[in-house]
């Protein structure tokens, strides 16, 4: 049974229409700053931050999942993306001459296509024979060419529909995903602000309408500091129901960003860091914890191969800020340094140059058969792990009782 | 490759007037029913109604002013010769509609109650097939709206249109997630095709929504808009359903 001062690896807010009803008689039950974090979940649905560097209060204790601490930064970390790329696919290739076997999550996107063509730029058609890409139609009708050139036919298929996490490691595979790609790169969540940006400025003043415009395409400017944008970034994280709501988040995260050892300079930079800190244990662990009804929780998360989890790639991430490698001026160019690296096997002109960001994993998570799980158990009730790597579930009266109290108690502390 | 684009003929003529769309009995030798904005709907309505009687669908030409949805039962072709499906004569060639152009030269005449059923019960036995064609076509026009707006997420369409049979065959590809085999717009689609009244069909319409929308229930609520009319009361509850058999939100 979960006790009020027990510390969390792992907790989630989610409106998913299962869980509603209590996160909304929570957030009637709570003050000002209780509704505020619960707003989090409004925006940026599900909440599942924790900070690995620098301050970001929660209303529980919760500790960082060890093996997803973030590295020192290193400003003169000097290996290519592409050098990193091919050092992780040499990685596997020793363990599989250890007699590993490998599931690669494919959907298509750029992560997952890195993943893949590293794979087969780096192992003999032997070891390959190691490798099945768990895959749907999605993933061929996000890269066709890809598919047809270098997957049909030559690497073993299973449908992803069909197997989660917990069947392939009981099929003796390790999964790899590449779902912590965009944690490299940056959040979708910013992509979405550059493309709202005219209609964000539209009722400013002319003057700031103006200077805005003028530094439209200075999102990975160096010079040009995130804080030049705050009226369109508390624009962006604003909820209709709270008005105060975009500015304390966004003050939340600048609170973050200063007590932070990394320097964030642009306003990709900003979003970045959003995801490269607080957000990256989810994508780390949403996989073992939400794909996954059968192997335990600890051993799940053990076997999943978070391709892009490497330290080299962090510091990697970390040393290539607003350098091109990661967006230039639009999200056309985002994962620019992934595009090559793909574009150097397939020379696919199409995919590097018009390729966009796609949220590839709702469609497994949404086509993931759950009726043989008790209702109670199923992924949607999911909302948090104990240190003890136990789940927990939402109609668990003394999970309520801990989610209830704490975020009654939970108090503003950046203002 | 030069070319000319004649298929925009089928939307407008040389001057640009636009087109309508007719279908057409073939047995009764009126038209049933006159479509101003969709060919490709009104084909379905036609297919649908080819399991009670033969049906075509005929390009209009802008001309034929008289003609309207609501007059059309008394409308004909006044020229058949020519009009041949295969190397059948269009009124002994077969129950499913083909589509054909017609012009100016093919003049569409007043003609009256077709004779055979100018009678009180054949009047009122048009009527209703008159009726049945109105709401098949509104259903159909909903359907394939909701369809593209409102459940574009799955690709099994997008696949047998586009991708090898052999790649898709290793997959799990659904029409929606809903358990009928072939989805709910075909079943509903099929409701229509095998009704006999229109009482009938929104019965048997509302029971699928009911039975199907768990997962789904935008797609309900979407249909119901496309037809900007209130959610039946019985399936109220359904539109606030916790999902049944997936996760939802948790990514």
């Amino acid at each position: 049974m979960l006790q009020l001062d027990d510390t969390l690896y792992f907790s989630s807010i989610s409106f998913n229409r299962y869980n509603d009803e209590f996160w909304n008689s929570v957030y009637s039950q709570c003050a000002a700053d209780g509704k505020f974090f619960i707003d989090i979940a409004k925006r940026i649905n599900p909440t599942r931050f924790v900070t690995r560097n620098g301050e970001w209060s929660l209303p529980w204790k919760q500790e960082l999942i060890p093996g997803y601490e973030m590295p020192v930064y290193d400003p003169t970390f000097s290996k290519t993306f592409a050098e990193v790329t091919d050092e992780r696919a040499v990685g596997i290739k020793l363990q599989i001459q250890q007699g590993k076997k490998y599931a690669v999550l494919y959907s298509g996107g750029i992560d997952s296509t890195v993943v893949l063509s590293a794979l087969i730029k780096n192992l003999t058609t032997e070891e390959l024979s190691n490798i099945v890409v768990c895959a749907s139609i999605h993933s061929i009708v996000e890269n066709p060419m890809f598919w047809n050139n270098h997957i049909d036919g030559k690497i073993k298929v299973l449908d992803s529909n069909l197997c989660k996490y917990d069947d392939l490691i009981e099929q003796g595979y390790l999964p790899i995903t590449g779902d912590e790609g965009d944690c490299l790169f940056g959040t979708l969540f910013g992509l979405t602000l550059y493309n709202y940006f005219d209609v964000y400025v539209e009722d400013l003043s002319a003057e700031s309408k103006a200077y805005l415009q003028s530094i439209k395409y200075k999102i990975s400017d160096s010079d040009v500091h995130y804080s030049k944008y705050a009226d369109l970034i508390i624009k962006h994280l604003d909820v209709p129901t709270n008005p105060e709501f975009g500015k304390l988040l966004y003050e939340k995260y600048v609170r973050n960003i200063e007590t932070a050892t990394v320097p964030i300079h642009s306003l990709h930079d900003f979003f970045w860091w959003l995801i490269f800190n607080v957000k990256y244990l989810n994508c780390s662990v949403r996989g073992p914890l939400y794909l996954n009804d059968r192997v335990e929780w600890r051993t799940a998360m053990d076997a999943t191969v978070n391709w892009f989890n490497g330290a080299d790639y962090q510091r990697w991430s970390m040393a290539n800020n607003n350098n091109g490698q990661k967006i230039r001026s639009t999200l056309s160019t985002y994962k620019l340094a992934a595009r090559e690296y793909i574009w150097g096997l397939d020379h696919n002109d199409w995919y590097k140059n018009f390729k966009i960001k796609l949220e590839s994993l709702w469609n497994i998570g949404i086509n993931q058969n759950v009726s043989s799980v008790p209702e109670n158990r199923r992924p949607v009730a999911r909302v948090g792990l104990t240190k003890d790597y136990e789940m927990l579930y939402i109609d668990d009266p003394s999970v309520q009782e801990f989610y209830r109290t704490h975020l009654q108690n939970y108090k503003i502390d950046w203002r | 490759m030069d070319f000319k684009r004649n298929y925009t003929y089928v939307y407008r003529d040389g001057a640009g007037a636009r087109k309508r769309y007719g279908i057409f009995s073939p047995g009764i030798d009126r038209f049933l029913l006159v479509d101003y904005e969709d060919i490709w709907a009104t084909l379905q309505t036609a297919e649908i109604l080819s399991a009670k009687l033969p049906t075509m669908v005929f390009i209009l030409s802008p001309v034929s002013k008289d003609i309207n949805n609501d007059n059309c039962l008394e409308y004909t072709i006044f020229n058949k010769t020519k009009i041949r499906v295969s190397n059948s004569p269009m009124v002994v060639s077969r129950q499913h509609p083909d589509v054909n152009f017609l012009t100016e030269k093919d003049l569409i005449t007043y003609a009256g109650i077709s004779e055979d059923y100018n009678t009180s019960e054949g009047q009122a036995m048009l009527q209703q097939l008159k009726d049945y064609a109105n709401f098949v076509h509104d259903m159909v026009c909903a359907l394939n709206i909701t369809e593209i707006v409102y459940n574009s997420r799955e690709v099994a369409n997008f696949s047998s249109s586009y991708l090898k049979k052999s790649w898709a065959n290793q997959f799990t590809t659904i029409a929606d997630r809903s358990s009928l085999e072939n989805g709910i717009f075909a079943e509903l689609r099929h409701i229509l095709y095998m009704s006999s009244t229109i009482k009938e069909a929104e019965e048997r319409i509302v029971d699928v929504w009911k039975n199907n929308s768990a997962d789904q229930p935008h797609i309900m609520t979407g249909f119901y808009s496309m037809l900007k009319c209130k959610v039946p009361d019985e399936l109220l509850s359904v539109a606030n359903m916790k999902p049944e058999k997936i996760s939802i939100g948790i990514f």
